[in-house]
């Protein structure tokens, strides 16, 4: 792909998304958890109004952390996290967003860093990395925001 | 043409609340309402159509409009009598141009031939060929034949010439003329507004040579009317000079011109047919439109469903009313909503520092204020009148009884009852089929129905109206009812229900496998109703709105479908309540009632039974679900009998047929949730149905009670648990008659109740507001003085100085003399059958005392209040023991009443002996010598309406004087209770008044005991 990737941090790897996608990126958030919910979901949170779906991103990406896994049996809760949130798709009552342990930078991508998910990233859930990003000093993993939360 | 999308839009919405006009003028013309002034009204919407479906150039919507027209113009001016046969036609009519306008785009390839050639048919038929006089009128510039004009418009012209009018022609030409910005219809109307319009035409009278063919642009004409001067018009119609032409008016319209007809080429819209009938369209007042005729209320349908009210005309240019979007409206609805938690969070915030910032108060006290009304502003915006849907229903009664060969009445009442925009939009297919429902299965064929007795034609009423929060929607038929048993029988046959299943079936629940998918009790399928399919639809769509159906029948006297619906979507009461510190929101539409069970109480407590948890409740059981555990949250509980807690909150739920308790940790206030649709990620939670945005600014989950069910049932049938038997029947039967109770507060820490059927309304008033005369308080109430009291001087409570910034006044009702209580606080209100106890707490004004939501509250004897205010006036002395110890029997189920109607029954010297249902009074009447029956019309097991007929039957009884005493005050009501046997009927309480018929009562049948 060609343009700006907003980078953050999930369990300290780093992974990109295509920043036409995001919303807003958020610190302090307060969430609640749902309980009998898809085990993807940490909890619906407020945002100004809007339901927002919040997800653990690093469930998903089958790369979760002792700490994520502690969110879920959490009550209710009101942690000092960041999340990404994402634009609305469709009549807007589907807004989504999901945790990050830290956002980064915003990145100019070129289309020739970029190359198909290698075969052999198996850590990973590579369904959802759409491309893979050779920086100088390490990799960037593009998220299939679509794939992730149209499942 | 004009592609110009909005304003085919426009016209679409329009033509549609015209069609909406014309078939309820059809329909009441078939009635025999042939006034001048329905047949008009018709006339004017078809005229509508045809001209403004012209501008868009849809030939074929206006080639049937306009045979339809010609047809209706003859019978306005008398020359033909319609008959049922042609309005027949006319509504098939009707409803083609219903089908090409809702699909506007494809309308011209619509074959309308055969409509053509039958309105045509009718009309020859009917009319005499009559190429009698014909008037043309020519122009005043140019002595050009103009147009031909008929009797009707010669009347016109010369009315309209004798008030100064002049006669113009203005051409217009679509594109040019007009453009983009104003729509041809706000044209139209702009022409009817400064005059009158005797006839409009396509103009191709200008269209010469090639030249302005290939401009193609539509050019309109319009003969009209107006007090204008020929100078003027430019100005108050915002067009060219050269395109107005005055006509002549000043010759006698009887020797005009009529020899240069060939010079003028004039061509009516399509190939129509030879007889046509020029036309002429009134100075449309649509505010006459939208009156009742002919008593079914016809409502005008307003486009696009917004509040857009009474689209008034006044003047050339101002408009009453805007045509906003309504995904606009959802985000005011939203941001309102947002304001209120901002305003409920600063409020929290700053609550402690009110005192200490000057005049932080009253602004926050106006936030407040202005904020409420802000959102039950916009919350208005989206409500309509039922009518909306209602008046579609004439035609589905008439249609159909044609089908079946049934007379059927349909009543329609409570047309303006509100409802929001996207409930009514969903109502239509649920109400469409009730109301086939009633008429096909639930009334009798005319033969059956002289056979029982009953008129021929059958009754079906529909009505609506508010209860308790909800609308209320009643489809009443006077039927054959329905066989429960018939029901039983079918549901095994299908397969619907298990043989055991129905042993433990009420009554109820017997009438709700009716609306299980694949049942059908109709002997004969017609293709009416009865396919199978249906009912079960109704009610998932009701459902779907977060409301509920159900089904009152009695066999042989008729059948009530009733759909209980919230007043709007967004917004619903809710209960809220804890489970493991998680908040969840419960709509009160499911909630029955609270129980709150202690360590010990042997009345109340929760048993196993194998390994299912039940409740004994009133003697019957319930089952219990306990929310955490569902959830999967809580283990704590599963295995011991609610050991864990001290107490235990149960709260009673109605899923459809299904009751069941529900455990939960904590129950918190009731409040007005915003509803928010379930994120499609969460779609396998079963338990939920939405997602609501509470005041702290958390989210919070909306339970689903029929989730719930399944959910719990799941693991029930898992374990192989056989359900407890359940006799339900009577447990529902023992809640029907619950009290509606309004909690409030004083000034001091009590909480009290009071039954709202004595509650005429409550005001908000300022403290300002209450004016003191001499020793005593009054406030204006409707341009009258009210006195007003404080209840706490009065009863044996506390009182303090608040001094609150706002105080209700409760205005009592059916009283002489009311007297507003002052109170404070409004706590809630509550449907519920309470238990009274009249023993712990007692004093004069007091019934008793119960506990709801974990608190004591004291029922208020609001007479005996108004009795110790003001004894002379309510005492009222001379009743006292005035009775000579004469001997009622009192039935009544609700403590409360019972207890307060047998304390002034005493009181006046009677003996009183008090039952609960029909059945033990009429046990207790073959043991005792009774004087008189008073009796609730309400009650279980037996009803006051059947315990009357049993006496009346009785022949050691026949003679007793009866007095029924209700809260149903209602004519209909009332004639029951008469045609039941009753001698009186009296509303509950009126003390006064029933003291009195009681004495009347015994005199009039005195003699004859």
């Amino acid at each position: 792909m060609n343009g700006k990737v907003l980078s953050f941090y999930l369990n300290h790897k780093m992974f990109g998304l295509d920043i036409s996608l995001v919303k807003e990126i958020s610190r302090r958030v307060e969430y609640s958890h749902v309980p009998d919910s898809d085990p993807t979901i940490v909890g619906l949170m407020n945002l100004r109004g809007q339901v927002v779906s919040l997800f653990d991103l690093s469930q998903i990406l089958g790369i979760s952390s002792v700490k994520h896994e502690l969110s879920k049996t959490e009550k209710p809760s009101s942690r000092n996290m960041a999340c990404i949130i994402l634009k609305a798709q469709g009549n807007g009552s589907n807004q989504v967003g999901f945790l990050i342990d830290e956002s980064g930078d915003v990145l100019d991508i070129q289309h020739d860093w970029c190359e198909k998910t290698p075969a052999n990233v198996e850590e990973i859930r590579s369904e959802y990395i759409s491309e893979v990003v050779k920086l100088h000093e390490k990799l960037l993993l593009i998220l299939d925001a679509e794939r992730v939360f149209d499942r | 043409m004009i592609q110009n999308e909005e304003f085919i839009n426009e016209f679409v919405e329009e033509a549609k609340s015209h069609l909406d006009m014309i078939e309820a003028g059809l329909l009441s013309m078939e009635e025999g309402c042939g006034d001048s002034e329905n047949i008009n009204t018709i006339f004017r919407s078809i005229h509508s159509i045809k001209g403004t479906a012209g501008f868009f150039g849809l030939e074929k919507i206006v080639e049937l409009a306009h045979v339809m027209e010609n047809l209706l113009g003859e019978i306005r001016n008398q020359k033909i009598a319609p008959d049922s046969v042609m309005i027949d036609h006319l509504l098939r009519g009707n409803d083609q141009l219903k089908t090409m306008v809702d699909n506007v785009t494809d309308s011209n390839d619509v074959d309308v031939t055969n409509y053509v050639a039958i309105f045509t048919d009718l009309l020859n038929q009917e009319t005499a060929p009559e190429t009698a006089k014909k008037l043309i009128l020519s122009s005043a510039e140019t002595n050009h034949k103009i147009m031909e004009i008929d009797q009707h418009q010669e009347n016109q012209i010369k009315k309209a010439r004798q008030h100064g009018h002049h006669l113009y022609k203005v051409t217009i030409a679509m594109n040019r003329d007009l453009g983009s910005e104003i729509s041809p219809i706000k044209f139209f109307k702009k022409i009817q507004s400064v005059g009158e319009i005797v006839d409009s035409f396509i103009d191709i009278s200008d269209i010469d040579g090639l030249d302005s063919v290939m401009e193609a642009d539509v050019v309109f004409a319009f003969v009209f009317t107006t007090v204008l001067e020929k100078n003027l018009l430019p100005i108050a119609l915002d067009i060219q000079d050269e395109s107005i032409e005055e006509l002549d008016t000043e010759t006698d319209l009887s020797t005009l011109n009529l020899s240069n007809e060939a010079s003028i080429k004039k061509a009516k819209l399509s190939k129509l047919t030879e007889n046509q009938t020029p036309e002429i369209i009134f100075n449309e007042n649509e505010n006459k439109e939208t009156q009742s005729q002919n008593g079914t209320e016809t409502i005008s349908v307003v486009a696009d469903g917004l509040s857009v009210v009474g689209r008034k005309e006044s003047g050339s240019t101002a408009e009453d009313s805007v045509r906003v979007h309504v995904s606009l409206l959802n985000d005011l609805l939203n941001l309102a909503s947002e304001m209120v938690l901002g305003r409920n969070q600063l409020l929290r915030n700053i609550d402690q520092h009110r005192k200490q910032i000057n005049g932080l108060d009253s602004i926050l006290q106006n936030i407040d204020r202005v904020t409420t009304e802000l959102q039950e502003k916009i919350m208005q915006t989206r409500m309509q009148p039922v009518g909306n849907v209602f008046n579609k229903m004439p035609r589905v009664i008439r249609d159909l009884s044609k089908k079946l060969g049934k007379e059927v009445d349909l009543i329609i009442e409570g047309s303006h009852v509100e409802l929001d925009k996207s409930i009514i939009e969903s109502l239509s297919d649920p109400l469409t089929h009730l109301i086939r429902n009633a008429a096909d299965h639930g009334l009798e064929m005319p033969a059956e129905r002289k056979k029982a007795g009953k008129p021929t034609k059958g009754t079906v009423l529909l009505k609506a109206y508010h209860e308790s929060g909800y609308v209320h929607i009643d489809i009443v038929d006077d039927g054959a009812g329905i066989d429960a048993d018939r029901i039983r029988k079918k549901g095994l046959e299908k397969g619907l229900v298990s043989e055991s299943e129905l042993k433990h079936m009420g009554e109820q629940e017997v009438l709700q496998i009716l609306m299980k998918p694949g049942f059908s009790t109709a002997e004969k399928i017609t293709d009416v109703s009865g396919r199978g399919v249906g009912m079960d639809v109704v009610k998932t769509n009701i459902e779907k709105l977060g409301g509920t159906v159900e089904i009152q029948t009695k066999l042989g006297e008729g059948t009530t479908f009733r759909m209980i619906l919230p007043l709007t979507l967004a917004i619903i009461p809710s209960l809220i309540v804890e489970v493991n510190n998680y908040k969840f929101a419960l709509p009160q539409v499911n909630l029955q009632e609270m129980v709150r069970i202690k360590a010990g109480d042997e009345s109340k407590k929760i048993e196993l039974v194998h390994r299912a948890q039940v409740l004994r409740l009133r003697g019957k059981l319930l089952p219990i679900v306990h929310l955490g555990e569902v959830l999967g949250l809580d283990q704590r509980q599963t295995d011991s009998e609610g050991t864990a807690a001290d107490i235990t909150r149960v709260l009673v739920l109605k899923a459809g047929s299904k009751r069941f308790g529900l455990i939960v940790d904590r129950i918190f206030d009731e409040e007005e949730i915003l509803v928010k649709p379930l994120p499609k990620y969460f779609k396998n939670c079963q338990g939920y149905s939405g997602v609501t945005i509470m005041g702290d600014g958390k989210t919070a989950m909306i339970l689903d009670p029929e989730g719930i069910v399944t959910k719990a049932s799941l693991r029930f049938t898992e374990d192989q648990i056989e359900t407890t038997q359940l006799e339900q029947q009577e447990q529902t039967e023992e809640l029907r008659e619950a009290q509606n109770l309004l909690m409030f507060k004083c000034s001091g820490e009590e909480t009290f109740a009071i039954d709202l059927s004595l509650v005429s309304r409550v005001e908000e008033i300022l403290p300002s507001q209450i004016e003191i005369i001499g020793d005593k308080e009054y406030i204006k109430h409707r341009g009258e003085a009210l006195r007003v009291i404080r209840p706490e001087q009065y009863l044996p409570v506390t009182s303090k100085q608040n001094n609150p910034e706002k105080l209700y006044v409760i205005i009592p009702k059916l009283v002489a003399n009311p007297i507003g209580l002052i109170i404070e606080k409004i706590h809630d209100t509550m449907m519920t059958s309470i238990k009274l106890n009249q023993e712990d707490i007692k004093g004069k004004g007091i019934i008793g005392s119960t506990i709801l939501n974990d608190k004591i509250v004291l029922l208020v004897n609001i007479y005996e209040i108004f009795e110790m205010v003001s004894p002379d006036e309510y005492e009222n002395k001379s009743l006292k023991n005035s009775a000579e110890g004469a001997v009622i029997l009192l039935a009544e189920d609700t403590p409360f009443f019972s207890r307060m109607t047998k304390n002034y029954l005493e009181w006046a010297g009677y003996q009183v002996y008090a039952v609960e249902n029909g059945k033990t009074a009429l046990e207790l009447l073959k043991e005792k010598a009774v004087d008189l029956v008073l009796s609730d019309i309400q009650m279980p097991v037996m009803d006051g309406l059947e315990l009357a007929r049993e006496i009346r039957k009785d022949p050691d009884l026949a003679a007793l004087p009866m007095v029924a005493l209700t809260s149903m005050t209602g004519a209909l009501d009332r004639q029951a209770g008469f045609e039941a046997g009753f001698d009186f009927y009296e509303f509950k309480l009126d003390k006064v008044t029933i003291l009195e018929t009681l004495k009347k009562a015994l005199h009039l049948r005195g003699k004859a005991v």
